[in-house]
């Protein structure tokens, strides 16, 4: 039968990595909304506002952007760009002609 | 002392009057070696010279050097020469007296491909700003009209649009703090103008100078609120008023889902608009014959935010004064009196009263290796710097050492 201190050892550390694990998520998931909301912008305005093929535009993506994939969407008849980190992030942004692609 | 009497004039009134002159030439030559570098004159278009609003006219350049040395410092721009990390430029332009005389583009690129500005946007939102106060729509040292910052004992309620243009207003949202991302991509991105402006006071304004993407999309929404509720209207305007008079009506300003445009950092123009961007400004406001700007805004625009931390930065544009230790030069060894607009990852938009000419820089940034975006950055404005040596000075204007 375990002992009663390495039964409190092993609750501190399980809370310990509890916290640290949604603080670690909850860091991981702000950074990855704010970096899945760059790809989606940044790659909707570069395909529709100035033209360039999506190829062209995602190597312009600094390197740590290629965690996001990314996917040309229509959406009710807006095209725009689509750019998703797995269980963390989904953000889209969509173009309106003359006024350049908009962030949802 | 000069005897006036022994000049060769026939009367003593017309002897008064060249005396007169005489004075008046002495004074005058006084008062320009006491010219700071933004109240240097700025050049006019020669009358021979057409206006590029429907297509920029060409000619072979003036030079100071010869064509091999100009081919080499363009050639620069575009191979990986100098530097570990690719240089990547897409598109180069010299204007010289108002004609294209530099034109490159790399490979896949064009004059009709549009380029992201990043931070030059916000010299095209300082613009519009100076056509709303020309129209007395805003004033420059009245409180910014911003919704948020109307209460009574609000401290934000000091800030002027003056503290806006110099990036002075002492609120937390500099872009060194990371803010910028937020508001743009993270949780502001949906109405970017008022997240920003929810930010608090970290200095009495007026007293502290922090360069801001923030702060540029503040004045955007108190431009946009100006003339209009939508963003109709407020494309509209920019259109009509800026844009299309000086032929650039193919720039696209972006929008938030708020219907605010984003003034610190998202405009797409191709690079002949950027170049008609520079010279509206090295033409003192004036488009072939249109007032555009409020007499002295391009003056004022040159002028350094007064606080002793001022990152050389005028009103929404870089100044080519000696930085604070730990800053960069715009244009290494180029005169004082040179400005431009500058947006993350090399694009520039370089005016340079004392030659007469703008040049335009537009591509990418990659660093590799050890190199850092900084040391890029530094790269083009020493190469910028150098090619600006093949083109001459104009007769009057003073040297870099003497500015």
């Amino acid at each position: 039968m375990m002992s009663s201190w390495k039964k409190r050892i092993g609750l501190s550390l399980m809370v310990i990595l509890l916290v640290g694990g949604v603080y670690g998520y909850r860091n991981m998931s702000h950074f990855s909304y704010t970096g899945a909301g760059f790809v989606a912008h940044t790659v909707c305005s570069c395909v529709h506002v100035a033209k360039r093929t999506e190829a062209s535009c995602t190597a312009d993506m600094p390197s740590a952007a290629s965690w996001a994939s990314i996917a040309q969407i229509d959406a009710g008849g807006a095209r725009g760009v689509r750019a998703t980190v797995p269980f963390l992030a989904d953000r889209s942004a969509l173009h309106r002609p003359g006024f350049g692609c908009i962030l949802q | 002392m000069f005897d006036f009497n022994l000049l060769p004039v026939h009367s003593v009134y017309s002897r008064r009057v060249f005396k007169g002159l005489l004075v008046l030439l002495a004074l005058s030559g006084g008062l320009a070696q006491a010219l700071e570098p933004w109240q240097e004159p700025l050049p006019k278009q020669l009358p021979s010279v057409a206006w590029p609003t429907q297509a920029w006219p060409t000619a072979e350049p003036v030079l100071a050097t010869d064509s091999a040395t100009l081919a080499r410092d363009v050639d620069a721009f575009f191979e990986r020469v100098g530097w570990s990390g690719a240089t990547d430029t897409r598109a180069l332009l010299v204007i010289q007296s108002g004609h294209i005389v530099v034109e490159r583009y790399a490979p896949d690129f064009d004059s009709r491909t549009r380029f992201h500005s990043w931070s030059a946007a916000k010299t095209y939102t300082q613009a519009l700003a100076g056509i709303l106060i020309k129209d007395n729509l805003l004033q420059l040292d009245d409180p910014a009209p911003v919704p948020q910052w109307r209460s009574k004992d609000d401290p934000r309620g000091e800030i002027t649009l003056r503290h806006l243009l110099h990036m002075t207003t002492g609120l937390d949202n500099a872009d060194a703090s990371g803010f910028v991302s937020d508001a743009l991509f993270g949780d502001g991105a949906v109405d970017v103008a008022n997240y920003s402006a929810e930010r608090e006071l970290q200095h009495p304004p007026g007293t502290h100078w922090e360069y801001s993407t923030a702060t540029s999309t503040i004045l955007a929404g108190v431009v946009g609120r100006a003339v209009g509720d939508n963003a109709q209207q407020r494309r509209d305007f920019m259109q009509s008023r800026f844009f299309a008079p000086i032929g650039a009506a193919d720039t696209v300003f972006e929008f938030d889902a708020q219907g605010h445009f984003l003034g610190g950092s998202h405009l797409y123009a191709n690079a002949h608009d950027y170049a008609r961007m520079g010279l509206l400004y090295l033409r003192d406001g004036v488009w072939d014959g249109q007032r555009i700007f409020p007499p002295g805004w391009v003056e004022f625009t040159r002028e350094p935010a007064p606080v002793d931390n001022n990152g050389v930065y005028g009103a929404h544009v870089w100044l080519n004064l000696e930085p604070k230790e730990g800053q960069m030069k715009l244009l290494p060894g180029a005169p004082l009196s040179a400005f431009g607009a500058a947006g993350n990852s090399g694009q520039y938009v370089m005016v340079v009263p004392s030659h007469d000419i703008v040049l335009v820089r537009l591509g990418e940034i990659q660093p590799q290796g050890e190199a850092t975006m900084l040391e890029g950055m530094d790269f083009l404005h020493h190469a910028l710097a150098q090619l600006l040596t093949n083109f001459p000075a104009l007769p009057s204007a003073p040297s870099a050492e003497e500015s």
